[in-house]
């Protein structure tokens, strides 16, 4: 990968950007040893946490009260993870209502604080989850080191228990075979490139998450900084992997007729519907399509399985696949 | 540290793998673990319960005294080897040798930097009783790596203060 001070973020290639802190408190066995009771105490102590929070109104959810639809919708917003939308009994969510900030509660961690946004914005974001990690932390006691630092029940999130993370959309690095070179390069410098939704999942629509892999030796502020100088190192690889590739008509003629497919289709799968999205989105970066970024980012979640069976009660796969595509038409006219 | 296998790329991955309560690990750089067939999904800590012959060449052996378990949330050596994972925020003085040998291998020999919470950011005075004690505490035990962490966080409070 070049390296150069010149290199810059495109925006337009940013999907999101994420923060999550992981906290634990002091009390409490972490949450693989917690008992029902006690994580039933700990869930009502922590009900009220942010009941008076000055920034945000944030509600209550108790996951075993969740339905499996709404945990997947969630997690398909990125809001929870896999492994949170699965867990019962001992779990919660604080969400806030703008859904930008978020607490997981017993998830690995008694506390994962979360702060996301559309777009670049990892520095705002790590201001508004420092906040509210202020916040919090003025209300419970957590477990802390001079040493680990945040003791996290996983060692590798130790130190600052920050996992900061932009998604990309990556297609020219995707179509030419240079991913596998562009996450062995970064793994070297402690960035982890994952697919759509974390560890062990596909990259789907050309879509990666660009995260820190190291949160012990490294301040707050540092990782942000050396995550953004990787993202703008990643963005200047995929630009340069554009070049030539876009400027063929036949290549233009692709990404149209992807927009047409999409404007007329009476049926779409998934999988089909994330390899058109991920071409109309280019044709949209590249200035080909007039079509709002964040709108199309927007339709992407909302045509995933769990949020169609949520909104439109599209139960079976066919079902899902003719209300995709009712709903892509209606957005696209 | 360098990866064991090509002995020349840094190591990023880390494999483990628990047989027969006998628990095996490797620490290999991006390529080869490729090359040996283990992935990203291998980044973090767990216990992935299939053999790889080329893997297992690599292995060294290691054998979690059954007997060492933390007195407050009841998790054995054994357990925690195999996860991978801490049972509460005691197991980290509980199984102090454990992590010596294995926290210098997945973040270098590295302590934190950065953020505190708000109850030993206060009291500075207050605090350097405290680290005093855990000083000597340390030395008592012969946790001379922490001694050294808990020395130098003296020292810098020590010239804060006389700023």
């Amino acid at each position: 990968m070049k390296d150069n001070n010149e290199k810059r973020i495109d925006p337009n290639m940013v999907v999101s950007s994420r923060i999550r802190l992981a906290r634990n408190l002091k009390k409490y066995p972490f949450p693989s040893r917690l008992t029902d009771k006690a994580a039933a105490e700990m869930k009502q102590e922590l009900h009220g946490l942010l009941t008076d929070y000055p920034e945000e109104s944030f509600d209550f959810l108790d996951m075993k009260n969740v339905s499996s639809v709404q945990g997947g919708a969630m997690m398909e917003e990125h809001l929870i993870s896999p492994e949170f939308a699965k867990s019962g009994e001992q779990s919660a969510l604080l969400l806030g209502r703008s859904k930008r900030l978020s607490v997981m509660i017993n998830e690995e961690d008694h506390l994962r604080i979360q702060a996301m946004a559309p777009g670049s914005c990892l520095e705002e974001l790590y201001d508004d989850i420092n906040t509210l990690d202020d916040y919090i932390d003025g209300k419970v006691e957590y477990a802390f080191s001079e040493k680990y630092g945040y003791l996290t029940a996983c060692p590798t999130n130790l130190g600052t228990g920050i996992r900061a993370s932009v998604m990309l959309h990556l297609p020219a690095l995707t179509r030419r075979g240079l991913m596998d070179r562009v996450i062995h390069s970064v793994s070297q410098v402690g960035i982890t490139v994952r697919g759509l939704y974390g560890e062990g999942t596909q990259a789907g629509a050309c879509l990666y998450q660009v995260s820190n892999s190291v949160s012990l030796g490294m301040s707050e502020k540092e990782t942000v900084k050396l995550l953004n100088r990787i993202v703008a190192q990643i963005c200047d690889s995929e630009k340069t992997a554009r070049e030539h590739l876009y400027s063929e008509l036949r290549t233009q003629d692709d990404l149209f007729r992807s927009y047409g497919i999409l404007k007329e289709c009476r049926m779409l799968t998934s999988a089909e519907f994330r390899a058109l999205y991920s071409k109309v989105r280019l044709g949209a970066e590249l200035g080909l399509l007039s079509l709002n970024l964040s709108d199309l980012d927007r339709l992407f979640i909302e045509c995933q399985p769990y949020n169609l069976m949520l909104t439109g009660d599209a139960q079976s796969d066919g079902e899902r696949d003719q209300r995709r595509a009712e709903l892509v038409r209606e957005r696209l006219k | 540290m360098l990866c064991e296998n090509c002995k020349k790329n840094t190591a990023t991955t880390y494999f483990k793998q628990t047989v027969n309560g006998k628990t095996r690990e490797v620490f290999l750089c991006s390529e080869c673990a490729a090359k040996l067939g283990l992935g990203d999904s291998m980044m973090n800590f767990g216990n992935f319960g299939f053999g790889l012959s080329a893997v297992s060449d690599l292995l060294g052996t290691y054998s979690a005294p059954a007997a060492s378990r933390c007195p407050t949330c009841g998790m054995t050596l054994k357990e925690v080897s195999a996860s991978g994972m801490m049972g509460c925020a005691d197991c980290y003085d509980s199984f102090r040798d454990y992590l010596q040998r294995l926290l210098p291998r997945i973040s270098g020999n590295k302590s934190h930097t950065g953020k505190s919470p708000r109850a030993s950011a206060e009291k500075p005075e207050d605090d350097l009783t405290a680290l005093k004690e855990k000083l000597a505490q340390a030395i008592q035990t012969e946790n001379f790596e922490e001694a050294t962490v808990l020395r130098d966080k003296i020292r810098a409070l020590e010239s804060q203060n006389q700023e």
